[in-house]
Parts: structure tokens; sequence; C-alpha cells
């Protein structure tokens, strides 16, 4: 609730890097409830992970124009597809990659650990590349 | 154009990395379905984001106008592969007012689409501008990047001082030789009678007052007084200006030499401007539409310069101050150097106005007792000052902001009317 209450606080005061921290408070928040609550799946991680995307999508989006732009009302309509499509394919995402968690697996150990970070590390590597080439 | 992350960009890495971190350090699927999403959002949006190819154009419907008047910017913008978000702030001077409520104007642009953008903005104020300059900010459609410039474009606009039609304005003692509209005291030819006296050889015969000679039994014939114009000159006190809520005695004075140029020139009168301040800048009198434009021209430019020199009248050109010319002083009679000026032109027997744009409306005594008593010493300074050239035959009238200039001229006729003999007395 304080998490939210912070966020809320600094979209209102336009400070970006309150609602950065905010954002990350939050998914920290679950990892570590996550961790407290012991084994077993947490099935409304799918919905979680979306909702959090839906709001950074929105808290970013009242922050990118300042209060005095006047701004034409067919893209606010896109925006708000946009952010509705995101949050689905999020949610479809998710719940896939639950379903893949839950299958029985064929690697387990040290070789899935090495291979999951290897997929972390191909992540991060696939989006600073992209970052580079729009550079 | 420069691309730069937007805050949303770090914020998302982030998630996803802790995300990424949590699953491997707590070997559960839940944080990387935290992660997903954000990761699907980076991926997604950078795979998309291309470098926006943004063609701006700018122009204006005019570049003269008025004060008060409108002008429109045209904004033109064209991108060969779309952007999500454009916003556009024209970033016009201060004197000039948006008339939509917001300077920004944001807006999706498709790919090969033309917008055309209509900014109008209203003139508050006389002077000199350069239009055209934009900054420019383009966002991708995912929001991840941002990409500013500024366009340059150096659209100049000359927005001319705002005039009041005078119905009169105080006519010069002396006129010139060339025809005019002004009824000269000397005789000759003219509509305006002026006397009768006895017939001299030469007098046309269509000149013979019959009625008057049948009377005095000996030929009498009509005087009349000719049409002639006359040499005005504009003298623009620019050593200090006092301002508040956006009016200046500096615009109030160009508004009112504005005014008065076009009254005299419209009267056939040749009219000169003088800038009398830090710096100096003069016209020689004229008259026409050329005049008219070149005053116009040099008033728009009238700015206060700072400056600390002496300077008496002995720097002013000869040329800018014929013999018999009037001179017409907007001042608010705050620096003693123009003071000065004014003093030595009225001693080398110019006919001299002065219009005092008062100071008064700008300025607030302090809240303590000895600010208040200052402040009254000050005002008695200037009455004294007043009276020193009323009694030079100076008019002196006090031209306060919101006041029609008209209502100033009438208080300097009549006090014309009645010190015609205190003039004649003056000095040559």
């Amino acid at each position: 609730m304080a998490i939210l209450v912070a966020l809320a606080l600094s979209v209102a005061a336009a400070w970006l890097r309150g609602v950065r921290w905010a954002l990350v408070a939050l998914a920290l928040q679950y990892l570590v409830a996550l961790y407290a609550r012991g084994a077993g799946p947490d099935g409304l991680a799918p919905l979680y992970a979306a909702g959090l995307l839906v709001v950074a999508e929105l808290v970013y989006w009242s922050m990118e124009l300042p209060a005095a732009a006047s701004v034409e009302g067919p893209m606010a309509v896109l925006r708000v597809r946009t952010v509705a499509g995101l949050a689905l394919a999020a949610a479809a995402l998710c719940e896939a990659l639950m379903v893949i968690a839950r299958a029985p697996t064929v690697v387990s150990g040290l070789i899935a650990t090495s291979l999951g970070a290897l997929a972390a590390v191909a992540a991060i590597g696939l989006v600073a590349a992209l970052m580079w080439r729009v550079r | 154009m420069t691309p730069a992350a937007s805050p949303k960009l770090p914020t998302y890495a982030v998630v996803a990395s802790l995300g990424l971190l949590g699953a491997l350090a707590l070997r559960r699927p839940e944080p990387l379905v935290i992660a997903a999403p954000f990761l699907l959002a980076l991926v997604l949006g950078l795979a998309r984001a291309r470098a926006p190819e943004l063609e701006v154009g700018v122009s204006i419907d005019r570049d003269r106008v008025s004060e008060g008047d409108t002008v429109t910017l045209s904004i033109t913008l064209r991108s060969a592969n779309g952007l999500g978000q454009v916003e556009i702030e024209p970033l016009v001077p201060t004197e000039l007012e948006p008339l939509r409520g917001s300077r920004i104007l944001a807006f999706r642009l498709a790919p090969g689409e033309r917008r055309t953008l209509a900014y109008a903005v209203r003139c508050r104020r006389w002077g000199g501008y350069v239009l055209g300059d934009l900054a420019v900010r383009a966002t991708d459609s995912s929001g991840l990047l941002v990409w500013d410039a500024r366009h340059a474009w150096r659209l100049p606009l000359r927005v001319y001082p705002a005039r009041e039609a005078l119905r009169a304005a105080p006519r010069p003692m002396e006129t010139q030789a060339f025809s005019g509209n002004q009824v000269a005291r000397a005789a000759g030819d003219g509509v305006e009678f002026a006397d009768v006296r006895d017939f001299q050889p030469g007098d046309r015969v269509r000149h013979v007052n019959w009625r008057l000679s049948d009377r005095r039994g000996r030929l009498a014939v009509n005087e009349q007084h000719p049409e002639r114009n006359a040499d005005v000159v504009l003298f623009l006190d620019s050593f200090d200006e006092l301002a508040r809520q956006g009016v200046s005695t500096l615009d109030l004075a160009v508004r009112g030499a504005a005014s008065l140029a076009e009254h005299y020139l419209r009267q056939r009168d040749r009219v000169g401007l003088i800038s009398f301040g830090g710096g100096l800048r003069w016209l020689v009198p004229g008259m026409g539409l050329r005049q008219r434009y070149l005053i116009a021209e040099a008033l728009i430019d009238t700015h206060v310069v700072l400056s600390f020199a002496w300077k008496g009248i002995g720097v002013i050109p000869p040329r800018t101050l014929p013999p018999k010319a009037m001179v017409v002083a907007l001042t608010p009679l705050l620096d003693d150097r123009s003071v000065r000026a004014l003093l030595d032109l009225r001693g080398r027997g110019f006919d001299l106005v002065v219009v005092e744009i008062s100071p008064l409306s700008f300025v607030s005594p302090g809240a303590h007792r000895v600010d208040e008593l200052a402040f009254r010493l000050w005002v008695l300074q200037r009455d004294v000052l007043r009276l020193q050239f009323q009694s030079m035959g100076v008019p002196v009238a006090a031209w306060r902001p919101g006041e029609p200039l008209q209502k100033v001229l009438e208080e300097v006729r009549r006090f014309r009317r009645s010190t015609r003999r205190a003039y004649a007395s003056a000095p040559a």
C-alpha cells in the first residue's frame, strides 16, 4: 500500500525517479512475498505481471506530455488500444510461461540453471543489440 | 535528430533484469513471468523503432502587422516512416501571445502523412521579432525512445505600434514655404480672411473689397492667410523606461509618436524623428508615404540603451531640427539629460510641446513612512520641473496609461491658446 501511495505521489509531483523506483519496488515486493510464501506455484503471477505493465504504461503516459500540451483525440484512443493489446499479449505470454514451467522437464540441476542464466544473458543482450541498432 | 532513451526504457530494463535474476536466484518461474511482459515491451518497441525522417516547414501569413493583430504560423510536417507522437513547441517571444490555450501541440503522424498546423499568435507589443523557431520532440509508437531537435526558420516579423486616430493636434506656431493644411500667420494668397489694407499697385482686382472701398472713398483690398505646411520633429526620450504589468513608458511614447506622425503626415506636414537616449537615432523631416514607413521602421527599433555619457542637443545633426520647426517631445522627464536638452531647445527658440509620459502610474510609494515621504518629495520635484517648462511657455501635459492621447493634446492646445502672448515674447 505504501508503495502505491509513493507511486501516486511521484506521479502527482511529476518525479520520474520516484516513479521508477516505486515500480521497481512493486516488482521487488512481489518477489519477497513469493520467497516468504515458500513452495507451490502462484497462479496469479500472470495477472500481477500484466497489471504491473499496465500500471507502468499508464503512469508513463500520464507523465509524457507537459500539462500545457493540447493532445489530439484520436491519439489517445490509439494509445489506449496499444496499451490494451500489450496487456493482453503480456498476459498470454505469462500464462504460456506458467504452463511451460508446470510441464515435466528433461534437464534439471546445474544444467538447467546454466541454461536459464544463458537465456537471461541472451534476453538482455537482445535488448542491448536493439538499442545499438537504433542509435 | 539524436535519439535518447525515454524514462520508461531504463525502468522496464531494471524490472526485467530483476525478474530474470529473481528467477535464477529463487529457481522459480514466477519472477520470470514478472519480467516477461517488460522484456516483451522492450523487444517489440525497440524492434519497431526507426529514426524519424521528419521534414519540417514553417511560414507566416504576414510579415508586417500592427499591434493587436493576429499572425498565423503554418507548420508543415511530414514523416516518411510515421511517428507515434510528435510534440511541437513554436518558440515565440513573450510579446506574442498564442491564441489557443497551449503552446505545445501533440499529435500522431502516419507514414507519409503531411500535416499542416495553424498556430495563431496575437501581437501584444510593437517591435521587430524573429519567428519560426521550433522545438520538436518525436517519440516512437512504444514511447521508449525520443528524438529532440530544434528547427530555426528565422522569419522576420515587424509589429508596428498601434496608432490612435487623432482629430486635432497642436498646430505649429510657424509654417514653412510649401503649401499644406496649416493656416499661416503671414498674409498672402489663401482662403482664410486675414485683414484689409489700402490698394497697392499690382494688387489683383478680384481682391478689392468694394463695399469697404465705397464706404472709405478709396480702394481697399482683402488679405488672406495662405495654407502652408509645417515642420514637426518628434523627440522621443529613450534614456529611461519604467514598466508595470506589461506596459512601459517607452511603449506609450512610441505609440504616441506613431499617432502624431500619422496625423501630421496626413496634413502634408514634414515630420522628423529624434530618438534621444543612450543611442541617438534621427530621421530628417520629410513628408509622404515613404516618410510614414521610415518613421514606423525607426520607431519599432527604438529601445532603451543604458548609458552614463552626458548628451546635449549639440549631438543632434542640425538638418534634423530645421528653423521654425515644432518639437513635440514624448518623455517621462526622468533623465536629467533629456530635460536639459528640452530646456536648451526652448532656449534656442524652438516651438516646444512636452507630452509627459507620466511615470507616476508605474511607481508605488513604499510601505515605510520614509519611503512615502521620499515619494511625495519626488512628486513635488516633478511639479517644479513642470512649472519651469510652463513658465517658458512650454505646455506640459501628462499622459497616463489607458488615457486617450487626444485628451492630452487638447490640454496642450488649450495651454497654447492661453499662452500665445508668452510665446510671442520668447527669444526668437
